[in-house]
């Protein structure tokens, strides 16, 4: 990431609107220069860009020496921007004035991030001034999803914190002369968070924080899990009471039935022998006379049906209609017969004629009339059927049948043996009837004769009542039962029902506790992994700090010649050649400490972040000082920016940042105004 | 706004701290690959300023580090 520009709207000595741009570093040159006198605005622009980026919590940067409670941060901020206001802005109409910032970033891949803030100074209270926050990514404004104001510049915070974590930002943004302070054996919570950050512990730890919350949801499913088994072995076992109470239900309509069918049987049975009148009781003797009246009613009806089949049938057939209708029939087929045998002699008559009286016959003499020729034709013709079949005497002068064939007289013959046979059917089962009624008639007749003696009669009419009454029982409970039956059928379609949805349900959480162990296992594995790169990390900062050191400091210039951290607190310890302790570095070590130190940061972290440097070489020694220009300046990040005095950075110092300078700036304070202004040059091709 | 906003996570890990990562989550049966994509989501988060959602995220990345362990169970079974 690199700062492209910072613009200053009304900010400290900044009147107006002015706009500090950056060029892109190319290989091998990453330095801006930015030059000022003392108290021309060079803390001013490295305080512009940390309020701009942090907005409240600046002040943990800015103020870092002191621990503020939280109420004190907006006292402290509110009080910094009302110094901040310049004075040679102009005022509103209503004597409101203005202040803004904004810094334009550019991420990884060109993406630019750019962060606005804006005050206003109410002339009746301009101790209290609003802010407000905007930020651009990627060339779009993020809009937060908070209502309240203040969660909406929280979450606005927490989009600039995850590329500049605040707690670490004073690693990257720094004052030279406050620098010491990072090298201090104890670092405080708010460093050790800021190191964590930086060396991406921070990610790790969420991570696992974010993986026990999901445990915890795991957890919750789990207990879920037991309650909905619990429900389900309810359930089941619900379904397994109704299926027993249906199948003792079926087992009892079953006995019941079959008991009903019995009785039906034997009431049929007992009622078949008659014994028992439509009240139930035993029949009297007049019933049972009074019966044997309508078996003999029933039998006298049909012997009349009997005699009227064979009187309808005699008519039909009598003897001598029978005997003429078969001589007629007789005598058309001897009619038929005689004339078909003609039919097949006739042309041979015609040949006798032709051969006795035709043209090449042999010629009468005198020869014949027409007449007398005619004559003697039809005389052959008569004659010839006379004398070869005279016609038969019975063959009828009209012919009766003479329109049917002889396979219609065959089908009329056919019917009229059918009729014949049906009322013999008929005729016989009316005698069988009688029959049957006959024989009934005798056993009434029996029962009256022996009416006084006949106990077991009385005990019939006695079990046929006793039949009745437990039918009727048997047939209350079967309702009963029936109904029954079909609630709790619904019962167990319901029951069913419910049980399938929790089977679905409990399938679904059958992987909970699998989760938790993945769960568990992840937050062990994250867990070894933080604290194995802590230890490796760490080894690696001890000696990338002693690289920096030994290129930074002169030989036999100090006393520390080591530096152990402490994997967990960072807590540092000083050693010199020996490898004995060393309670206090010298100033000018601690700041050489502190430059290797946020070297070192950088180079581990992996993040690819600025640095902003004011008055870099205050507190050191002219070595020191060439040192940290020409070996610390150009290594310590891909975009360094120097705020510097011409005290500090002498043309010597400047020829030897030459190769690396990517642009210069000055800072033309008027005294008089209290006003400075930026006036930008490019270095270089 | 867009979503590949940020630098992944594994950029922040040298190859070799990678590595170290890749051999302690085998250890421990939980897949590397998924842990990484993990990571990067919690800093793709942290960079997009938005949280939410992320633990339905991870749940449901659990979830399918679980359904394949137990299907690696029963096909060994």
């Amino acid at each position: 990431m690199i700062i492209r520009s910072l613009t200053l709207e009304n900010w400290g000595p900044y009147a107006g609107t002015q706009r500090l741009e950056f060029a892109t570093p190319r290989d091998g040159q990453n330095v801006h220069l930015v030059m000022g006198n003392n108290g021309g605005g060079k803390t001013t622009l490295l305080q512009a860009m940390i309020v701009c980026m942090h907005g409240r919590e600046s002040v943990k940067v800015l103020d870092s020496d002191e621990p503020l409670r939280r109420e004190n941060h907006q006292l402290t901020y509110d009080r910094m921007l009302r110094d901040k206001l310049s004075q040679t802005g102009e005022a509103g109409p209503d004597g409101e004035r203005q202040m803004a910032l904004t810094l334009e970033l550019e991420e990884e891949g060109g993406r630019p991030f750019i962060i606005s803030r804006r005050w206003w100074f109410d002339a009746g209270n301009p101790e209290q001034p609003e802010e407000s926050v905007t930020v651009t990514v990627n060339g779009e404004p993020y809009a937060p999803t908070s209502g309240a104001k203040d969660d909406r510049d929280d979450e606005i915070n927490a989009l600039v914190q995850a590329r500049m974590p605040v707690n670490i930002t004073k690693f990257f943004f720094f004052d030279g002369e406050k620098i010491q302070s990072i090298a201090q054996s104890d670092p405080g919570m708010e460093v050790v968070r800021g190191l964590d950050s930086l060396l991406g512990f921070h990610l790790i730890e969420q991570l696992s924080k974010d993986i026990k919350k999901a445990e915890q949801d795991f957890r919750g499913t789990e207990r879920e899990e037991i309650k909905v088994s619990k429900e389900l072995t309810a359930l089941r076992a619900d379904v397994a009471q109704i299926e027993l109470e249906l199948k003792g239900f079926e087992s009892d309509l079953a006995e019941w039935r079959g008991e009903l069918e019995e009785i039906d049987d034997e009431i049929r049975v007992l009622q078949h022998r008659g014994s028992v009148s439509p009240t139930g009781d035993r029949k009297s003797k007049l019933d049972l006379i009074q019966e044997i009246k309508e078996r003999e009613g029933e039998r006298a009806r049909l012997r009349r049906e009997v005699a009227k089949k064979v009187a309808e049938l005699a008519p039909a057939f009598p003897a001598d209609a029978v005997s003429g209708a078969i001589a007629r029939v007789q005598g058309e087929q001897a009619l038929r017969t005689w004339q078909s045998q003609l039919d097949q002699l006739a042309p041979e008559a015609e040949k006798l004629i032709d051969r006795v009286l035709g043209p090449s016959a042999p010629a009468s003499n005198p020869p014949l009339t027409d007449a007398q020729s005619g004559f003697y034709r039809e005389r052959v013709r008569v004659e010839w059927q006379h004398i070869l079949q005279p016609p038969p005497e019975e063959a009828p002068d009209v012919p009766w049948f003479e329109e049917f064939s002889s396979d219609e007289l065959t089908a009329v013959g056919r019917y009229l043996g059918q009729l014949v046979h049906r009322t013999q059917d008929d005729i016989r089962d009316r005698l069988a009837q009688d029959q049957e009624l006959f024989q009934v008639a005798q056993r009434l007749q029996e029962r009256v004769d022996n009416y006084e003696a006949n106990a077991q009669e009385q005990a019939e009419v006695e079990r046929l009542q006793s039949l009745h009454e437990r039918r009727g029982q048997l047939n209350g409970e079967i309702e009963r039962i029936g109904t029954e039956h079909s609630l709790r059928s619904n019962d167990l379609s319901d029951k069913k029902s419910e049980l399938a949805k929790k089977e679905a349900q409990a399938a679904g959480l059958s992987l909970v506790e699998e989760c938790i162990n993945v769960s568990s296992d992840i937050e062990a594995t994250l867990k070894e992994f933080r604290d194995e790169l802590r230890r490796s990390r760490v080894t690696e900062l001890e000696r990338k700090i002693e690289e920096m050191m030994a290129s930074l400091a002169h030989k036999g210039s100090g006393l520390v010649d080591d530096v152990d951290i402490d994997p967990v607190d960072f807590r540092l310890i000083f050693k010199n050649a020996a490898g004995n302790e060393v309670s206090q570095p010298s100033a000018g070590e601690k700041e050489i400490l502190a430059l290797s130190m946020i070297w070192a940061l950088g180079q581990i972290s992996r993040r690819d972040l600025p640095v902003v440097i004011d008055t870099p070489l205050g507190r050191l020694d002219q070595t020191h000082r060439s040192n940290v220009v020409g070996r610390f300046l150009p290594q310590a990040a891909n975009q360094v920016i120097v705020l510097a005095t011409d005290a500090e950075m002498d043309d010597g110092r400047i020829a030897m940042l030459q190769d690396h300078m990517v642009d210069l700036h000055h800072l033309d304070h008027d005294p008089d105004r209290s006003v400075t202004t930026i006036r930008s040059e490019k270095v270089g091709a | 706004m867009s979503d590949d906003t940020g630098v992944p996570a594994r950029t922040l890990f040298s190859d070799e701290e990678l590595e170290l990562l890749r051999s302690i989550a085998i250890r421990r049966n939980v897949s590397a690959d998924a842990l990484v994509e993990l990571l990067d989501r919690e800093r793709q988060m942290e960079h997009m300023g938005r949280r939410h959602g992320l633990i339905q995220e991870l749940k449901l990345s659990i979830q399918a580090i679980a359904a394949e362990r137990i299907s690696e169970r029963g096909a060994a079974s």
